[in-house]
């Protein structure tokens, strides 16, 4: 008989190895990727022959430039995230990976952070090209330094995405009913909810989406918390969240997602 | 010294008793056959064992700890082959063997070392190429791989050879047969010849309760059955058998000359029953063979068939 040899953070370090590997190889992380890519051109080119952005103010073109990087970040956690728990219990993965002498806990958090790691790979990509697009319109040392708290907020806030993806993949056996699930819940219900919210006069703070806001919101140079338009005899509310307040939304999906992703993942069974 | 124990393990799903009160330990070395239909609750011991389910109630206990309690200290010393495991398809043989070793522990230089040893016990398929796109049969022999790199002390293998090719299974059963002289093997299979040829003792499981457990020559012991096949140089009338009395339990005609007739197996009976079928008819051979495991399967499992008396588990010998 032998005791482990192998500590819990040495078995992190190889989960987290093998599953950045995989996510990397996936068509989805390519497709992100190059969506990514795209979807900055397709900015650069609006703002380049139709918006004259050197006419502006550097923090208006930035705002404006990082507006869908939420949705973005929200469809790659989606993608990368939601399943990374159904795979195991869904697949015969799992009867190749469980069975290994490894507390599900370290798979859980291996995943996550490789999960991380390649979500911050086209995060990254995709503030290098603003930054490039800035310095193009701009000029040298005309990057502001509140880019790298968009930068920090746009961080968290996939920390807080992957966590919601985590939870959802917990619930699905199938991988691919969850990844939908995970894009339909986080992308489109949360987003309805945050507008039928924001329509009854309710500030949607139960929303990560309207955290994500933040993103943008810090760069803008003419944010309003809450504004109130009057349409005949209705009043409809907009709201933007402050970065602490968004910052602190993020925090509790990240905490209540993760955590609960984690008591789940420790329950579940491979009845297959 | 290695060891695996089922204490009242049960297992239920909603209403649906998998498992129940399965209770057996086994110590040392040697190779233990599961048996029993699809269903029986074969599969379901296996996951206890593996922490891939929790039990209901009882314990499973691999080398005196809880799999429940504390998995990583139970399954250090566990090799797993369970339904038909799959690493990430995108991963190739050699990662996926590479990643398990990582986890258990080994050591660059023995990784390199066991997966040359298995590269060639096994006939591993091209370990550079990505598992998804290898044969099933190739996927499990990196399975099977990966269960046995890091030199565990107890096998969990559930239908190993599933999936294998007659050529195949001869190599893994030529394996299993040199692994249970130091290790303590627990096996499902279907395949009853490969049990009787790799195993030392049987568990019969059936509607997830254990109904036998014995060594595999302890079997046809408590059956307390013989057969014997005989050759006549002519067909026999059916009347004609009416002259063996009660000296025949059953009479099974294999072709238009051969018999196989069941007895109770003593010497005695055996003689008198060969005296009574040359009143039968002109005997061309006479040949005695004892109970299968196949037939005991047959016997234990038919609808309405009682368990022999059972002895307490008893441990394979060293």
């Amino acid at each position: 008989m032998t005791e482990p040899t192998v500590s819990d953070l040495a078995q992190f370090r190889t989960a987290v190895r093998y599953q950045l590997r995989f996510f990397l190889r996936t068509y989805r992380f390519l497709t992100f990727l190059i969506l990514t890519v795209i979807l900055w051109g397709a900015t650069l080119t609006v703002q380049l022959y139709y918006a004259n952005p050197g006419a502006g103010t550097v923090s208006s073109y930035l705002s404006s430039s990082l507006t869908y990087v939420d949705l973005l970040m929200v469809l790659v956690a989606a993608f990368l995230g939601g399943d990374a728990i159904a795979m195991d219990l869904g697949s015969a993965t799992g009867y190749y990976v469980l069975v290994q002498p490894v507390r599900r806990r370290v798979l859980l958090f291996g995943r996550y952070a490789a999960a991380l790691g390649a979500s911050m790979i086209i995060l990254a990509v995709y503030y290098l090209a603003v930054v490039v697009g800035t310095l193009h319109f701009y000029g040298l040392g005309s990057v502001p330094t509140g880019l790298l708290d968009s930068f920090l907020l746009a961080t968290w806030f996939t920390l807080a995405a992957l966590a919601g993806a985590f939870l959802f993949s917990s619930f699905f056996k199938s991988p691919a009913v969850s990844m939908i699930a995970t894009v339909l819940i986080l992308f489109l219900g949360l987003d309805i909810a945050g507008g039928i919210a924001s329509l009854s006069g309710t500030e949607p703070w139960f929303s990560l989406l309207y955290a994500g806001g933040a993103i943008s919101g810090v760069m803008d140079p003419t944010f309003v918390h809450h504004t109130v338009v009057a349409v005949e005899r209705f009043r409809i509310s907009t709201w933007s969240a402050y970065p602490w307040e968004a910052a602190e939304i993020m925090f509790g999906y990240l905490v209540v997602g993760l955590g609960s992703a984690w008591a789940i993942y420790e329950r579940r069974e491979s009845r297959g | 010294m290695t060891s695996i124990e089922a204490s009242g393990l049960s297992k239920s799903f909603g209403g649906f008793v998998a498992l129940k009160e399965a209770s057996f330990r086994y110590e040392g070395h040697g190779a233990i056959g599961y048996l029993g239909p699809n269903g029986a609750g074969k599969t379901t011991t296996l996951k206890l064992f593996a922490h891939l389910l929790r039990p209901t109630e009882g314990s499973a206990r691999i080398n005196g700890v809880d799999v429940a309690d504390d998995p990583k200290a139970a399954l250090w010393d566990v090799g797993t082959v369970i339904e038909t495991p799959e690493p990430y398809p995108s991963q190739t043989g050699e990662e996926a063997l590479r990643m398990v070793a990582e986890f258990r522990g080994l050591s660059r230089s023995q990784v390199d070392a066991q997966i040359r040893r298995y590269r060639s016990a096994l006939d591993l398929p091209p370990l550079d190429r990505r598992t998804g796109a290898l044969s099933k049969g190739q996927r499990q022999r990196v399975v099977i791989a990966a269960a046995l790199l890091s030199e565990p002390g107890i096998l969990l293998l559930d239908e190993p050879t599933s999936g294998l090719d007659p050529a195949e299974r001869v190599a893994i059963r030529n394996i299993l047969l040199e692994l249970k002289k130091d290790r303590l093997i627990l096996m499902s299979s279907h395949l009853l010849q490969e049990v009787t040829e790799v195993c030392d003792r049987v568990i019969f499981i059936n509607q997830g309760r254990i109904l036998l457990q014995d060594s595999v020559a302890g079997i046809g012991e408590r059956f307390r059955v013989n057969r014997v096949d005989i050759e006549f140089r002519a067909p026999v009338p059916p009347q004609r058998w009416s002259v063996l009395g009660n000296l025949a339990r059953q009479v099974v005609a294999l072709d238009e000359r051969r018999y196989r007739i069941e007895f109770d197996g003593s010497d005695e009976a055996r003689a008198q029953l060969l005296q009574a079928c040359m009143r039968v008819g002109v005997v061309l051979s006479f040949g005695s063979s004892s109970l299968t495991l196949e037939d005991a399967y047959l016997k234990l499992l038919a609808p309405g068939a009682e368990p022999p008396s059972s002895s307490p588990p008893r441990t394979p010998p060293p």
